[in-house]
């Protein structure tokens, strides 16, 4: 990721996730469905409400993406989603697929 | 187009440029295998398009261009030599070069091996394995569209594709004009919006989606490519993609046609529909484009590249115009205001309009250095990546505007000192630790105007430049004698030579020796210079000074004897008369002026260019000026004349340079007055101070008067 240009913010947890989104700024989350402290489904919901992250682009990775599973991503908000394992250049492309 | 296209966009552009210069700089080759330069070029072309190529991560093009590379190094270093077959080879390599930055181009993909004859013939001739991966690269990427479904390229498919967001779309951050420029990537688009949905403003919900489109694609992407775009969007929209044949003009589902179309080469013979005239709610939109004649998309010009000669002539005659009309105001009686309020007025609607004129001009060739400084971070990184270095970039004075021929030429220099401090200067992170330096090296780069010059400097904190070893290169590869006497400094400046390289191994970052050479002749080319200067064990900077020509300058006039000169706006600091009491002589050192508590060096104009002075003997009239470096010195003259705008006249084609003086100006009374470069008069006193005395400007004065 670094290498295609991208500048990258880590977090382990959905509470932390929505810690750097307080004090940083960025183009697009990439968030995991299945995390401790706060998963998946309920950070992007979190996110989505915060008006400065209302139409930034979410996706999700994980290992599974049933009919369900994208259903109630989009009903939370996300923009897309990508299965587990990925192939680091389709991840780079469908970054540029849904970012301004 | 978002930034990075644009860059892309440039670099193909010099693609081009590169590439049509190489086959004629093959081709005199071959007439003349002695001549270096002409080798240097050709290897500096392919050179220049893998640098681009892996700032952009075009692995094909990276890959190829590294074996033509180095068969173009043995060519140079003469283990092998010019011959019929060799440029014959090398020539076809050319092709195959610009056959791939067209598919890189296209964001299209060659098929598998293309290059591959080629690059085998290549390697033949130098008797090199081209199976050897470039370092730090992948080999091969993966395609980002084209023939998806197993199709060659050059057949083309045309999709109609409706396309109708459901309201909540967009609070999902899916963004339908992202859909759109992703078509377009995949071929010539035309877009219809329906607007007929749309409600009356008062009852507009912003974040709902209202529109829906019709797409017409043509393209060599297969249905996999296409439905790509549309991943996200199932479930959010209703969407419909039909394949059209060439042949029956009707719409069918995808699954049905897609294997089994007919080759729709050329043009489809009958457009499906025509959604121009069905309701006076929708609108055609954006792009419409003749289908191209043959398979390949034709790249839309968005941009002229126009005679560098032509943009000249026009700077020249605007600022002509400005001169002639400055003389015209001044012919024209004062009280014309009285006498005839209509011609004043008209007057001055003429002097508005020049001045926008100029300005209309500049902004064609100004542009912040920014577009060049904003390259650097990816290259930087990529870099980074490759030598697994820890590396932090900082850049200030982005908004310089630097004329645009210069930003131009100054990429390839820019990236190949950074490319030289990479892999040169900065250490590896244990190295530095070792060394008790922070593990992130630093490279600053900062761009600033100095009068009438600009600065770029670029500098890291590595080890410095290893002057026994460059040294020793230089001597082993016989630019220098084994015992001539360097400086520091000249040792340090070595490394501009061409062909000089320290490295131990060839990388596909530096190592060659062409980059610093690169960086030099370029540099010329322009009217500039590169000095290096370097601590062992603290790092080396690398000075680009660029003199500010083709532009028109805020300038004060003022006179020394009996000419009048113009000093630049930007270097004035500021104006003070002053008792010749308050000027201190010190002994070596010349005048100096105590302002304010900071000594300020003081130059006579008058003595500097040997011409007599008729200032009265008790008042000085001391501008004071900035000079390259940030120190200030104080230029005494006898008058300030005024301020103007004026056009800056090169005079090194007529008299070449002359130290001191940046250019000529014609004032509003006809007469000539010299531009003076605040740097260069700061050297130039140094100089005399130094008892060397400045003959040869006395002599080119002369010249230029006569």
């Amino acid at each position: 990721m670094t290498a295609a240009g991208f500048e990258i913010l880590q977090a382990e947890s959905g509470v932390k996730g929505l810690d750097i989104l307080k004090t940083e700024t960025v183009d697009v989350i990439i968030s995991d469905v299945n995390m401790t402290h706060m998963g998946g489904f309920e950070f992007v919901t979190k996110v989505r409400e915060d008006q400065a992250y209302e139409f930034t682009p979410i996706l999700f990775l994980t290992t599974e993406v049933s009919e369900e599973f994208k259903n109630i991503g989009r009903e939370v908000g996300a923009t897309g989603w990508l299965c587990k394992p990925f192939d680091p250049v389709e991840l780079i492309s469908v970054i540029r697929r849904i970012s301004h | 187009m978002d930034q990075f296209e644009q860059f892309k966009h440039t670099f193909f552009q010099e693609c081009d440029d590169l590439l049509s210069a190489f086959e004629a700089q093959l081709s005199a080759l071959l007439e003349d295998p002695s001549e270096p330069e002409l080798l240097n070029a050709a290897f500096r072309t392919i050179h220049s398009i893998k640098g681009g190529a892996g700032a952009f991560g075009f692995a094909r093009l990276i890959a190829f261009t590294h074996t033509f590379e180095t068969v173009l190094d043995h060519l140079r270093a003469g283990r092998i030599s010019v011959s019929k077959n060799l440029i014959d080879v090398c020539l076809r390599a050319g092709d195959t070069v610009a056959d791939l930055v067209h598919a890189a181009r296209m964001g299209t993909e060659l098929e598998l091996h293309y290059e591959q004859q080629a690059a085998e013939q290549l390697a033949i001739i130098a008797g090199i394995d081209v199976a050897a991966p470039v370092p730090g690269l992948r080999a091969g990427s993966k395609q980002r569209s084209g023939d998806a479904d197993g199709r060659a390229d050059s057949i083309r498919h045309q999709y109609n594709i409706t396309f109708r967001p459901h309201r909540e779309l967009l609070r999902r951050a899916n963004e339908p004009l992202l859909v759109v420029r992703n078509l377009r990537e995949l071929g010539s688009l035309t877009v219809t919006a329906d607007l007929s949905n749309l409600p009356a403003f008062a009852d507009l919900v912003p974040t709902d989606a209202y529109l829906s489109w019709t797409f017409e694609l043509q393209t060599s992407a297969g249905i996999a490519a296409v439905k790509e775009i549309f991943e996200f969007l199932e479930g959010s929209c209703d969407l419909s993609i039909a394949v059209v044949d060439g042949g029956s003009g009707t719409g069918a589902p995808i699954a049905e046609l897609v294997n089994e179309a007919p080759d729709p080469i050329g043009l489809p013979s009958a457009t499906p529909m025509d959604l121009t005239v069905t309701s006076n709610d929708t609108a055609r939109a954006t792009d419409q484009q003749p289908a191209p004649l043959h398979a390949a998309p034709i790249a839309r010009i968005s941009t002229i590249r126009v005679d560098l000669d032509r943009v000249d002539r026009l700077v020249n005659l605007v600022g002509e115009i400005a001169i002639a009309q400055a003389m015209v105001v001044q012919q024209i009686d004062q009280g014309l205001t009285q006498s005839n309020p209509r011609l004043f007025q008209d007057l001055q609607q003429l002097l508005q309009h020049t001045r926008n004129l100029q300005d209309s001009v500049m902004a064609i060739r100004a542009q912040p250095v920014r577009s060049i400084f904003a390259r650097m971070p990816r290259v930087i990184r990529d870099l980074a990546l490759q030598t697994g270095k820890k590396i932090a970039l900082e850049t200030s004075g982005e908004s310089t505007e630097i004329d645009k021929t210069i930003i131009e030429e100054l990429m390839d220099p820019l990236v190949h000192v950074i490319r030289n401090s990479v892999d040169h200067g900065i250490e590896t992170a244990e190295e530095r630790l070792a060394k008790g330096k922070p593990v992130h090296g630093t490279i600053r780069m900062s761009a600033a105007q100095f009068g009438s010059r600009i600065v770029i400097e670029v500098s890291d904190d590595g080890r410095g430049i290893d002057r026994d070893k460059v040294r020793q290169a230089a001597v082993r590869k016989g630019l220098i004698a084994g015992a001539a006497p360097l400086t520091n400094e000249e040792a340090d400046n070595l490394i501009l030579l061409p062909g000089l390289s320290t490295a131990d191994s060839v990388s596909d970052i530096s190592g060659r020796g062409v980059g610093m050479d690169v960086v030099n002749s370029n540099l010329k080319k322009l009217g500039g210079r590169v000095i290096v200067r370097s601590e062992p064990g603290r790092g080396t900077t690398t000075t680009l000074t660029l003199p500010l020509t083709l532009a028109v300058l805020d300038g004060m006039i003022v006179r020394s004897g009996l000419d009048n000169y113009v000093l630049p706006l930007g270097c004035i600091v500021e104006c003070l008369a002053v008792s010749r009491q308050q000027v201190k002589t010190i002994p070596g050192r010349g005048e100096v002026l105590n302002v304010r508590g900071t000594h300020v060096r003081i130059v006579h104009l008058a003595r500097v260019f040997k011409i007599a002075s008729a200032a009265p003997a008790s008042q000085l009239l001391v501008i004071l000026v900035e000079v390259e470096g940030g120190t200030n010195i104080g230029l005494v003259v006898d008058e300030i004349v005024g301020q103007q705008q004026v056009v800056i006249k090169s005079v090194r084609e007529n008299v070449g340079q002359i130290a001191g003086i940046a250019g000529a100006t014609i004032l509003g009374d006809g007469a000539v007055a010299l531009i003076l470069d605040s740097t260069a008069i700061s050297e130039l006193a140094a100089a005399r101070e130094d008892r060397l005395n400045a003959s040869t400007l006395d002599i080119n004065l002369r010249k230029l008067v006569a």
